[in-house]
């Protein structure tokens, strides 16, 4: 590359390394993402394809913005905007206390994406902590669209195998290979808890079964009267009714009522009574500053 | 794998490792008149489309509906996002046009091209693969094709194959090796040139791969009309003829989807009417539409008398309905006829 000076590396994206590095001409620090093509490869790699053509369509402030693309003989080098740090390195920051007003900021602009994605087609299929950069100006963005596609109207049915054991939907734990925008809120409503409790992960399970145990626990186990169509799953199996141990206020203390009302509407097991990001941008919880 | 059998390779690409089939293949008559035995074929096909009357009742509806706000409980549907989609796709439209490129390129044809997508067509059903990722790759060799002078006739297929590759790539879980492309090509190319020609074709189009597509506006009006599988299946297969049409490639996808849409409405019911939903959802008046029905129904016809045979043999089957017997509305397009947006650009 000639035009950059690398840095220091900066982390692993799905796929490809990432590195800091400097404008020769313009001073001005990037994130490279390098993709290495080797000769016995397919060419280039669909998660890197999707995730320069989507990006390159979303030009949005809270997406990471995706510069350029340098295509040479042996590897992609993609060129990103960069973010001092992401939302987990921000929560080992805090000392264990998240301000009211900064998670109200963070997941306000987490929606606005996700809503701003959704619009253009794509669901992001990745959302978790690691993935949510933020800059020196407290303005968030999402990042690492190596997971992500873009969807028609009907979907089709995708991969199953998307999205991080911590933050993926009951549907999509169930096997569920039809989903479309809600799969990214169940994700946002995780990340909403984890804010609020300065990054302590709501629901960090060990495996499949134990994720879908920890998340009956607190909603309830669902069953064919809250959501019709759960036995058709790949992988449905029933669980039973667990007693709840935790009340909402418990489990988000530093949430406002308006907080946890949203809180629950983002967590429904049923992918179809899911708020969708647009309606959540609505929700009382933004409008009035004073309830925190 | 299925696809190294000889008798599938000889359907995709009839002569078995021809070494230019693009240039053998142009000698081959496509497009011809309708002579008197049409016409007869036409008069038995008739009672082909009464027996699917039933189905046609639904289209007639015309009220101020909103589709999405009925399909809340339908994951497939993504009713909160369907409408911001649409308009967004249509909002794309013209980043994506297709311009008049043969011209720039001294050894391409029309003909070339239409052959080439015959063969895109055969590719794709052997693999069974989506309508977005054949939509798709035939945008992608067009794009390419626009944004580039002077190709050589003889790399059309290895474009058309690469188009192919980066559309299943965005569009499919699962692509094909690059081995099994060379193969099904006939060895028409190296693996090093296949790649190289991926590496160009990306730049060319910047990576813009996610193009509006002809079928998604299609699906959109077949569903919110809520016609029967037949009707959409008989839609479908005009649209895709389309795309054997260099003309046709000139024009908005959304534009050749409505069109198809109206046709194929017409030839089940002929009284069909373009009321305010299909307006409403489409973003067309009629008059937008029926400068173009006489050319695609030509195209239908030529379609008939083609040696290429892969989209007229598919929907001849009777997984897609036999739609192709429907009786056809008599060709009557003028020889000089020229379509409206050719004669303005």
């Amino acid at each position: 590359m000639l035009n950059y000076d690398k840095m220091e590396k900066i982390g692993e994206g799905t796929y490809g390394t990432v590195f800091k590095a400097r404008n020769k001409q313009t001073g001005e620090i990037v994130a490279l993402k390098r993709v290495r093509l080797d000769d016995d490869d397919e060419g280039v790699p669909s998660s890197a394809l999707r995730e320069i053509c989507i990006l390159r369509e979303l030009k949005h402030r809270n997406v990471v913005r995706l510069y350029d693309v340098v295509h040479s003989e042996n590897k992609l080098t993609l060129v990103f905007e960069f973010c001092d740090q992401d939302l987990k390195k921000f929560f080992d920051s805090l000392n264990g206390y998240m301000d009211p007003q900064t998670a109200r900021s963070l997941m306000l602009q987490l929606l606005r994406g996700l809503h701003f994605c959704h619009a253009h087609h794509v669901l992001h299929r990745d959302l978790k902590p690691q993935n949510l950069l933020i800059n020196t100006n407290g303005t968030l963005k999402l990042a690492d669209f190596g997971l992500a596609r873009a969807f028609g109207v009907p979907v089709r049915c995708f991969s199953a195998e998307v999205v991080t054991l911590w933050y993926r939907p009951p549907d999509v734990l169930f096997g569920a290979k039809l989903y479309n925008t809600s799969i990214d809120m169940w994700s946002a409503g995780c990340i909403f808890a984890e804010i609020s409790n300065a990054g302590r992960p709501l629901f960090p399970g060990a495996d499949v079964d134990d994720q879908l145990k920890r998340i009956f626990k607190q909603l309830g186990s669902p069953s064919e009267e809250t959501w019709p169509s759960i036995a058709q799953l790949p992988d449905y199996k029933p669980y039973p009714m667990y007693h709840q141990t935790l009340t909402w206020s418990q489990i988000v203390p530093n949430l406002s009522t308006r907080g946890r009302d949203l809180l629950q509407k983002l967590l429904v097991c049923n992918p179809t009574g899911r708020i969708d990001a647009q309606t959540a941008l609505n929700h009382a919880y933004f409008a009035d500053t004073s309830d925190v | 794998m299925i696809l190294r059998s000889k008798t599938v390779l000889q359907n995709i690409w009839p002569v078995k490792r021809e070494k230019n089939p693009l240039k053998k293949r142009k000698q081959n008559k496509t497009l011809t008149e309708d002579g008197p035995a049409a016409k007869k074929v036409f008069k038995n096909e008739i009672t082909t489309c009464t027996e699917n009357k039933s189905e046609e009742k639904k289209v007639h509806k015309e009220f101020e509906f909103d589709f999405d706000s009925e399909e809340s409980q339908n994951i497939e549907s993504v009713s909160e996002y369907a409408m911001d989609i649409f308009k967004y796709y249509k909002s794309r439209e013209l980043k994506f046009r297709v311009s008049h490129y043969i011209p720039n390129h001294p050894e391409l044809s029309v003909k070339a091209r239409t052959i080439a997508i015959d063969w895109l067509v055969g590719v794709h059903g052997k693999f069974s693969m989506n309508d977005e990722t054949l939509y798709g790759s035939v945008k992608l060799m067009d794009l390419y094709l626009t944004k580039t002078t002077k190709i050589s006739i003889k790399d059309l297929q290895k474009i058309a194959c690469c188009a192919f590759f980066i559309a299943t790539k965005f569009q499919e879980r699962y692509s094909p090796s690059i081995d099994d492309l060379i193969y099904l090509s006939g060895d028409d190319f190296t693996r090093d040139e296949f790649v190289k020609m991926e590496q160009d074709m990306l730049k060319a189009i910047g990576f813009d791969i996610g193009a509006p597509l002809g079928c998604c506006f299609l699906g959109r009006l077949a569903r919110v009309t809520r016609v029967g599988s037949f009707e959409h299946t008989l839609a479908k297969y005009i649209l895709e003829t389309t795309l054997l049409n260099y003309e046709f490639s000139l024009i908005s996808s959304s534009r050749m989807a409505s069109s198809c849409f109206m046709l194929a409405m017409k030839m089940v019911n002929s009284k069909f009417v373009w009321g305010d939903v299909l307006v409403k959802y489409s973003g067309y008046d009629v008059d937008d539409l029926k400068p173009l029905l006489p050319k695609i129904n030509h195209t239908l016809h030529s379609v008939k008398k083609s040696p290429l045979r892969h989209i007229l043999d598919k929907y001849l089957s009777k997984k897609f309905y036999n739609v192709a017997k429907i009786a056809h509305f008599p060709d009557t397009m003028a020889p000089d006829f020229v379509l409206p947006e050719m004669s303005s650009s």
